[in-house]
């Protein structure tokens, strides 16, 4: 049975102009919901103290607070506690993909995602960065704290839409080896491109201890393949045309696309990364939730 | 499409025997998926695609096997459609399931189409004859490319319609469309000659060897399928059967036959005087079934005579009908009955010539010897429409004999040579002739003369009787000079005293009429032509100067005028007989000047008969039933032929006596139709069965395809 849209609905929230509309949407209705279950946040390690257990370091006893209150606490740095987040979001050409069932685009899907995603850190205050890629990198914003980076990160993402190749591997390299410092990196993307490509830049990437997760979108079309009817299909990203009698195909077409999530949620166990594949027409609530809950159980 | 469509049909399908031909127009239905095939590739959406090369990926991992089973699908639509139109068109033929799957030699059909009389029989609304016609179309569809035919027409004489082998089937369907069915009996053994003449010229001229099949197209009937038996027919079947393969495709009734034949018509008084009644008796015969009753008709002149509902009891009936004629000269007279199985026997035409009065010559041998006789032509002295013309033999010559019905010759004993063939001729043209003798009877001349005028084994003229005491005998009244004096024991015949006669020796050609107690004969009779001859061994007249004893009180006992009077009656001119005659039987016509005339038939072709070596023009080629007319330049003579009913009979002939080389199985015809209901391949039920599993097939593999993309 169809589940009956809510405010967190892509095809409800296209209706929103404007992005920074949507993202505050998002965030906002997600972290109000948040508060009726305290655990499901960002992060576990937001404290700047904690008491001390037996096999700690001494050399992070605060001393202070053991003479003001005759408690040992560990000391936590400025730096080790604040989380540092990049958003690299794939804005090739393949991402302007919209299915005919879809309220959205998957470009317009990251860019709520990513902007939402950047409001949630922000209010946790751990810094964020974002990355814009296609066939390399395209746009940088430095990781910071600071709420101005909402501002930039939301520039970024309303520049124009994608009209470029992807090749995602390569710009998870390009990723990998430019980031400076270890942190989280989120990559939103499609990530059609060759799976060895891709493996590598996310080896890199965990090379350089970066946590690492993957949100795969797809549209719905893309997995379900629900054509009926005689149809050419004009490859996007230069892939030429192809017409075909879809009914004929679906199956065939269907184990292709399965085979190639399955690789790369392979590749990812393989590399510790953590894969999400989400469904254009899923709300973000619903991605968030999922995306975040399994953070708090990892 | 339709033009290949009228290619398919004109060789594969044109082959079969279909019975509803315009369905084959729904085999074009059998292209329809495949333009919808086409018509779906000119119209497609379009939409852009990210997930690309997955999609190309699908599609050269399966298009082969889309592409098959897509064809498949189409194929089998196709072919469904094909199926159900052909089922539809309902054909009636399949090739021998041997001759599908090997090829077979080329073969020589011998087609053999029975056009006796018969075979006017009807048969579910058409004639026997017809429905051979059908069955000899439906062999040659069932030949093959290289095969050959001959036609022949089993009738009396046969005819060999196509001698030489031809390839061409049209040619032979043609043939066969054309011909006509003959009112003839059958002449079987003439029939297997013919056949046998036809395969040795085929071999002789044909390299390639080939298989014969002589298929006879009959019904079997025993009329004329009896002579098979003969011997000549038993050996030429022997021959024939060493190159080639007999079999019968028969035709027969499915409905009870009911037929009645109008066998004969016969005059009861030949004179045909006018202002006499003329009286009809007319024979029906039962042919086949229960009929109880007939309407008989009567035409004069093409003009409604009278009409008569005749019982029908037992096998054959006669019945007498009165026509009433006031006109002198020849009439048509045609009796038709209801027509039944056979129609053709079931009508009977024949011509009559009325007269004002009879005319008699009498040529004396000497003076007075014919004076009894005239006075037995009249012996009231009344007014009579016989008249007699008494001339002495001398003026013979000066005599116009066409003007009498018949000519009597009183003692005569010698003729000159003109005189003899001047009565030849006069017989020939139907003239009776009643010659009698004398006691100066000069038995060599008398031989000469005789031979003159009558030829063949007739009579041998032996020599004068000794004197003694002779009676007549008339055994059983066989001939009909004497069937009025039976039962009539008053008038003298068996108590006339006799004392001498002319012994004479009869041959084959001569019938004895009456005969003596020493068991010689004393009266002939015979025929020349389409005249007949009476001969009497004494004499019908007495001279006065004669010496010698008499030979008998003849002319002066009771029998005497009525015996003159039968005897005319028999012999006088029958200008109507030799008009009339059974169907295959010579027509004479009348002595002409000319060589040749043309003699129009009753389908209205025209024959040239030339004179042989007969004085008359005599055509023998009345194969049909009815009025066949000689033309000479304005003039005209009508004559008729009539079936012969023993022809019509419907009797089958039991196959089980035929030849066993004669089949009857239809081992290489089996599928031949006889009838609706008997031997037809219900081969529809069989394209409906395979349409059926073609919709299973294509069900299966289009729910497969689906099951396997969901």
């Amino acid at each position: 049975m169809e589940r009956a849209p809510t405010s967190f609905d892509p095809r409800v929230l296209a209706k929103l102009d404007g992005l920074r509309l949507r993202a505050r949407h998002i965030a906002e209705g997600y972290l109000v919901g948040a508060h009726r279950n305290p655990r499901a946040g960002f992060s576990t390690e937001f404290a700047e103290h904690r008491e001390y257990v037996p096999g700690d370091d001494l050399r992070y006893l605060d001393w202070k607070v053991f003479g003001r209150s005759d408690k040992f606490y560990l000391k936590r740095f400025e730096d080790e506690t604040n989380l540092l987040c990049y958003l690299a979001v794939d804005s090739s050409e393949s991402m302007a993909f919209q299915g005919p069932n879809s309220g959205m685009s998957k470009w317009e899907y990251a860019q709520c995602m990513t902007a939402a995603l950047t409001w949630v850190v922000l209010r946790q205050q751990d810094a964020v960065g974002m990355l814009r890629f296609d066939d390399r990198v395209r746009h940088w914003i430095e990781a910071t704290n600071r709420s101005l980076v909402l501002e930039q990160v939301l520039d970024a993402l309303e520049q124009p839409s994608p009209t470029t190749k992807g090749l995602v591997g390569r710009a998870i390299n390009e990723i990998a080896r430019r980031i400076e410092r270890r942190g989280v990196v989120i990559i939103i993307s499609d990530f059609f491109d060759d799976i060895d490509e891709i493996r590598s830049g996310l080896r890199r990437l965990r090379h350089r201890h970066c946590e690492v997760v993957l949100f795969q979108l797809l549209d719905p079309a893309e997995l379900d393949f629900p054509f009926d009817v005689p149809t050419r299909f004009r490859g996007l990203e230069g892939l030429g045309t192809l017409r075909v009698n879809p009914v004929s195909l679906r199956a065939a077409y269907r184990q292709e696309m399965n085979q190639f999530t399955q690789q790369l949620d392979a590749c990812c166990r393989e590399l510790s990364v953590e894969y999400l594949l989400v469904r254009t027409d899923e709300p973000f609530d619903q991605t968030l939730r999922r995306f975040l809950v399994r953070r708090r159980d990892a | 499409m339709p033009s290949l469509v009228l290619q398919i049909q004109s060789s594969v399908l044109a082959q079969i025997p279909w019975a509803n031909t315009p369905m084959l127009w729904w085999l074009l239905a059998a292209g329809l998926p495949f333009l919808i095939h086409l018509l779906s590739r000119t119209r497609f959406q379009e939409t852009d695609w990210a997930a690309m090369r997955f999609l190309e990926a699908a599609w050269k991992r399966h298009a082969r096997r889309l592409a098959i089973e897509q064809w498949l699908v189409m194929v089998m639509r196709g072919l469904l459609l094909a199926v159900v139109a052909l089922a539809l068109a309902d054909p009636r033929w399949l090739f021998n399931s041997q001759e599908i799957g090997h090829k077979r030699p080329p073969v020589h059909w011998m087609l053999v189409l029975d056009g006796t009389v018969s075979m006017d029989a009807m048969l579910l609304g058409e004639s026997r004859f017809e429905a051979a016609k059908k069955l000899a179309d439906q062999v040659i569809d069932l030949a093959a490319e290289g095969d050959t035919y001959s036609l022949f027409l089993l009738s009396d004489p046969p005819l060999v319609l196509i001698d030489e082998p031809t390839f061409e089937a049209d040619l032979v369907r043609e043939a066969i469309r054309n011909v006509r069915r003959r009112d003839t009996g059958g002449h079987l053994a003439s029939m297997l000659e013919l056949i046998q003449g036809v395969q040795l010229d085929a071999q002789r001229v044909d390299d390639e060897r080939r298989e014969t099949r002589i298929c006879f197209f009959t019904d079997l009937a025993s009329t004329t399928w009896a002579n098979i038996e003969s011997p000549e027919c038993q050996r030429r079947v022997a021959a024939l059967a060493t190159e080639a393969t007999f079999q019968i495709c028969e035709v027969s009734d499915v409905a009870e036959p009911n037929d009645v034949a109008i066998v004969a018509a016969r005059l009861r008084d030949e004179r045909l005087l006018i202002d006499e009644k003329i009286s009809l008796d007319v024979t029906l015969r039962k042919m086949a079934g229960n009929a109880t009753a007939r309407r008989l008709r009567v035409l004069i002149d093409g003009e409604a005579g009278p009409e008569a509902t005749i019982a029908i009891v037992g096998t054959e009936v006669r019945h007498r009908i009165d026509l009433d004629i006031h006109q002198v000269g020849e009439h048509v007279i045609e009796l038709r009955c209801d027509d039944d199985t056979i129609p053709v026997n079931d009508r009977f035409a024949f011509q009559i010539t009325l007269r004002d009065r009879l005319r008699v010559l009498i040529l004396e041998g000497r003076p007075q010897v014919g004076a009894r006789l005239e006075l037995a032509f009249d012996p009231d002295r009344q007014q009579n429409p016989l008249v007699v013309t008494r001339v002495p033999l001398r003026e013979f010559r000066n005599q116009k004999l066409s003007d009498f019905d018949a000519v009597f010759l009183a003692d005569v004993s010698s003729l000159e040579t003109i005189e003899g063939r001047m009565l030849a001729d006069y017989m020939d043209a139907g003239g009776g002739v009643v010659w009698t003798v004398g006691p100066n009877v000069d038995i060599p001349r008398l031989q000469e003369s005789w031979q003159q005028v009558v030829t063949g084994d007739t009579l041998q003229f032996e020599g004068v009787a000794p004197r003694g005491q002779y009676r007549f005998d008339a055994g059983e009244y066989l001939h009909p000079i004497l069937s009025a004096f039976a039962g009539q024991p008053r008038s003298g015949l068996s108590t006339t005293p006799i004392y001498q006669y002319l012994r004479v020796s009869p041959g084959d050609d001569a019938t004895t009429v009456l005969s003596l107690n020493d068991g010689n004969g004393t009266i002939f009779s015979g025929a020349v032509g389409a005249g007949r001859w009476v001969f009497v061994t004494l004499p019908w007249g007495e001279a006065r100067d004669t010496g010698k004893e008499r030979w008998s009180e003849v002319t002066v006992w009771p029998v005497f005028v009525p015996i003159v009077h039968e005897t005319l009656d028999w012999a006088m001119r029958r200008t109507h007989a030799q008009r009339t005659v059974t169907v295959g039987e010579p027509l004479r016509f009348p002595k002409l000047d000319r060589a040749s005339a043309e003699v129009i038939d009753p389908l209205g072709e025209r024959h040239v008969v030339v004179r042989g070596a007969e004085a008359s023009l005599v055509f023998d080629g009345t194969t049909f039933a009815g009025a066949y007319r000689l033309v000479v330049g304005e003039a005209e003579w009508l004559a008729h032929a009539n079936v012969d009913a023993a022809e019509t009979r419907l009797e089958r002939y039991d196959t089980e006596l035929l030849p066993k080389v004669i089949r009857t199985d239809g081992e290489w015809a089996e599928d031949v139709v006889i009838s609706e209901s008997n031997t037809r391949l219900p081969l529809y039920r069989f394209l409906f069965a395979t349409a059926l599993l073609l919709l299973c097939a294509e069900s299966w593999l289009t729910h497969r395809r689906r099951a396997s993309n969901d």
